[in-house]
């Protein structure tokens, strides 16, 4: 979504002549960086909450570092993409972070997926 | 029961913090980039006029002025020219003052940025070759100025007659009449070139336009003219021109055109006369 909406950006300043038109996709392109921000707070809360259930205590720096990091490299692509208008400049950055925030929301997945399960096991005592 | 430790408790806060920090910093972002990226109408001709009566306080503006804004928008829209055409139309003169001003995009708003040192003066046209003008005096003294090509200039003063001294010119011209009748018969037997120079009733003394001047005067008392002719000169101000007519009895009398007006002033009385265009 954030690289869309950066392929977005690129239209809007490149092809729209009115500049009433351009005024207006503009605003779009940078309400949908709000929204991404949202929709990563969103997911981190959920992610969150979903791994409070859990009681198991080793996995609280790993699980919670995990999704402090991914919000905080969600939050740098976006601002980055929403502040430099240069692609260039931006796009790699926001590429590398959101590569970042990929791998670490794959293996946020994998620990938290896992609390169900081991919840209904039995094996998410606290210690 | 859910228990939760402390040091999860902090590392909930922790990422509340960070997710609510960053909700609102790219919300910032957001928004200050918008109002920095987005591109507001060109400024109108009144906004502009307004921009340029700020930015040049010492140029006199007139109400009357006649505004010409023509504007010109750069490729990245992040500019642009006003071309600023400002015309004073008065009776006698049209003047066209121009100045030039690029306005940038800075933070959402134009700024004009490229401002010269002041306005400048295009084209200064007059309209008052060819015209007539003339005003009379309440003892019925008439002064009439003709404007001709290349800036030169005539007044006819004409004066009208003082009725006592009309009356007895006319008394005197009787006598002289009778006398003539009486006389006769001696002049027939002279030599009719000796009459030649004895009629004369008025005189000319016409000199022509530079420094020159002409009188008809009427020996009868009736009415009598003058004409006066000078080249006017235009003042290190454009806004008038002055012309001085040597008279031959009362000094010299000033022409000045202004843009709205011709005025005389007569130098022998300290008078100035603004006269009508006939």
């Amino acid at each position: 979504m954030l690289l869309a909406n950066n392929i977005f950006r690129v239209f809007v300043i490149e092809t729209s002549e009115d500049l009433k038109t351009r005024n207006l996709l503009s605003l779009c392109n940078y309400t949908g960086y709000i929204l991404l921000i949202v929709v990563v707070a969103l997911v981190s809360v959920l992610l969150m909450r979903r791994a409070n259930m859990r009681r198991s205590r080793k996995y609280d720096r790993y699980v919670f570092g995990l999704l402090i990091v991914n919000v905080l490299f969600s939050a740098a692509a976006i601002i980055l993409s929403a502040e430099f208008t240069n692609l260039l400049i931006c796009l790699p950055v926001t590429i590398v972070c959101m590569v970042i925030v990929i791998i670490l929301n794959i293996k946020a997945r994998k620990v938290i997926g896992k609390s169900k399960k081991a919840m209904r096991q039995g094996d998410d005592i606290y210690e | 029961m859910n228990k939760r430790s402390p040091f999860r408790v902090m590392l909930n806060l922790v990422l509340i913090v960070i997710v609510v920090i960053s909700v609102v910093a790219t919300g910032f972002v957001s928004i200050r980039g918008y109002c920095s990226n987005r591109i507001p109408e060109v400024y109108s001709d009144e906004q502009i006029a307004k921009v340029v009566k700020e930015e040049y306080s010492d140029f006199e503006f007139e109400m009357d002025d006649n505004w010409d804004v023509e504007t010109l928008l750069a490729d990245d829209k992040k500019s642009f020219t006003a071309d600023i055409d400002i015309i004073r139309a008065k009776d006698l003169c049209s003047t066209d003052y121009g100045v030039k001003l690029t306005f940038k995009l800075v933070d959402g708003v134009w700024k004009a940025v490229s401002l010269p040192a002041e306005i400048t003066l295009l084209n200064n046209e007059w309209f008052f070759e060819n015209s007539e003008w003339s005003a009379t005096e309440p003892d019925g003294t008439k002064y009439k100025v003709s404007f001709l090509d290349n800036l030169e200039a005539e007044l006819c003063i004409q004066e009208s007659p003082d009725p006592a001294m009309a009356e007895e010119t006319s008394v005197n011209a009787l006598a002289e009449e009778m006398a003539e009748d009486e006389t006769a018969g001696e002049e027939m037997l002279e030599d009719e070139s000796d009459n030649d120079g004895l009629n004369t009733d008025e005189y000319n003394m016409y000199e022509g336009l530079d420094g020159s001047n002409s009188a008809d005067i009427d020996l009868n008392g009736e009415e009598s003219s003058e004409i006066l002719g000078c080249r006017l000169m235009e003042s290190d101000d454009p806004a008038f021109f002055k012309g001085i007519f040597e008279t031959a009895y009362d000094g010299a009398v000033i022409l000045t055109v202004t843009e709205d007006a011709v005025k005389l002033k007569l130098s022998n009385e300290g008078r100035e006369l603004t006269l009508t265009r006939e």
